[in-house]
């Protein structure tokens, strides 16, 4: 449980503990944080039409941010489509043929 | 036998007639199964299921009523963690293995839900290979007209075709294209009266890392000749005509199941893909009635598996080595009412920005 806000810990995401770049998985801390960095990253690019920043926080959540200031927690990478909905208010299609064209560059 | 390791609990599925029981009569029998627990459920008002499997077994508890799926995923889930307990207090045999047969007009999806959502069930349990039985020879009447039939097709890690023994060559034939159409991954086989080794409940989840490795193997090898097979393949007109049909490459109807099989010589960003995929599942679970994927994951010298069933994932694991030097990356899905091609652009798309994203991030640190 955290003890700055009381959460229970979940079952870890699906995808954690693979990748890392020389195979070891992301057993290793600084492994960990450049994994969640990354997927910050790429999600900040998926999200940048949708004016939605997302920000790691404390190597345990991410918080997403929406075009009028709104922030919610996101447990995981699971939980964090969910809360991109709550900020925009609409989900996102990865199906989405505009989406995908922004994406391809 | 690990005693702290999680419990399989095996799905024995197929439509109404379709030889579940007669196979489950047959394997219990087997001493493998000796120490199998198994769940079952009554369906109208006959149970002649229950009266059929529980004489076989001791510690067969009956669902209290209707069909496990729909209505009583709370008695499953009550039913399977008190026969937990009871296991645990030594008021019944000490099993490794839970079978549960579902009704004939069941979605197998639900019960692998309970098993793997339940915050209890799913530190002592994990999901084995699901078992779908399909009559040989009304196998075009049942896939063809019940949605229901097709999905516990689609869900099913073996299928195996029964009654063979009362259809002839062709039905044979007709029955196992119907059900490679809808599912390229399956291990398809026929069987006389339910007679199926002990290793029929055998899969990819298993705890022995040589048993996951030869189940990738079969399912990879069954993937890629359905795939030949679909695209190319020497099939006779009237077959791709069916196998089109199923595919739904006609594109029809809309719910109709289909298949997409992607390969990629690339190695896959992890990080990228497991966002896809989060993405995927959470907007389209509904419609992904089964994933497996065999993934080449950049930076890691062994191959990862991922697979699950609508938004439910499987953890994702490393299998011990590569099953061939070409050291490919396939993913098979099996979606409903989704377009495979946009499904697979969607894939790229997602793949490609990862990798832009590494090379900013490697060039950062340049």
């Amino acid at each position: 449980m955290c003890g700055l806000c009381g959460v229970l810990g979940g079952a870890a995401h699906w995808s954690e503990g693979i990748g890392g770049r020389d195979g070891s998985g992301t057993a290793r801390p600084w492994l960990r944080r450049q994994a969640r960095q990354r997927s910050v990253a790429l999600a900040n690019e998926i999200l940048r039409r949708h004016r939605v920043t997302v920000r790691d926080w404390q190597g345990t959540s991410f918080t997403v941010t929406g075009p009028t200031g709104r922030v919610e927690i996101a447990a995981d990478l699971g939980e964090l489509w969910v809360r991109v909905q709550a900020v925009t208010g609409r989900p996102l299609d990865p199906l989405d043929p505009a989406l995908l064209e922004a994406l391809d560059g | 036998m690990d005693e702290t390791a999680p419990i399989p609990v095996n799905i024995v599925t197929g439509f109404l007639g379709s030889g579940k029981t007669t196979l489950l009569r047959h394997v219990l029998a087997h001493p493998a199964f000796a120490r199998a627990a198994v769940l079952i459920n009554e369906f109208g008002e006959i149970g002649l299921d229950h009266l059929l499997v529980e004489r076989l077994d001791p510690s067969t508890v009956l669902m209290e009523s209707g069909c496990i799926c729909c209505t009583l995923q709370e008695d499953l889930r009550t039913g399977l963690r008190n026969l937990h307990a009871r296991r645990a207090r030594g008021e019944v045999p000490r099993f490794d293995r839970v079978i549960i047969e579902t009704t004939g007009l069941a979605d197998p999806a639900p019960v692998m839900a309970t098993v793997m959502n339940d915050t209890m069930l799913r530190h002592h349990m994990r999901i084995g290979s699901v078992v779908a039985t399909v009559d040989a020879v009304n196998a075009p009447t049942s896939l063809g007209r019940f949605a229901e039939s097709r999905k516990q097709v689609a869900l099913a890690d073996r299928v195996l075709l029964t009654k063979v023994d009362i259809a002839d060559e062709a039905q044979c034939v007709r029955a196992h294209e119907h059900v490679a159409a809808l599912n390229p991954h399956a291990r398809i086989e026929r069987t006389v009266q339910g007679a199926a080794g002990p290793d029929v409940l055998a899969g990819i989840g298993s705890a022995d890392p040589a048993e996951r490795s030869a189940e990738a193997r079969r399912w990879l090898d069954a993937a890629l000749s359905g795939r030949a097979r679909l695209r190319t393949g020497p099939a006779p007109e009237i077959a791709r005509a069916r196998l089109a049909r199923f595919h739904g490459e006609d594109g029809t109807e809309a719910d109709e199941v289909r298949t997409l099989v992607v390969t990629l010589d690339e190695p896959v960003e992890w990080t990228a893909f497991g966002l896809w995929l989060s993405l995927l599942v959470e907007r389209h679970g509904d419609k992904i009635l089964r994933l497996k994927a065999l993934l080449n994951v950049e930076g890691s010298p062994t191959p990862v598996v991922v697979h699950g069933v609508h938004a439910l994932l499987h953890p994702a694991e490393h299998l011990e080595r590569w099953l061939d030097e070409g050291r490919q990356s396939l993913l098979v899905f099996i979606v409903q009412g989704l377009s495979p091609a946009l499904l697979e652009r969607s894939l790229r798309s997602f793949l490609k920005l990862g990798a832009r994203v590494r090379e900013a991030e490697t060039a950062g640190q340049a």
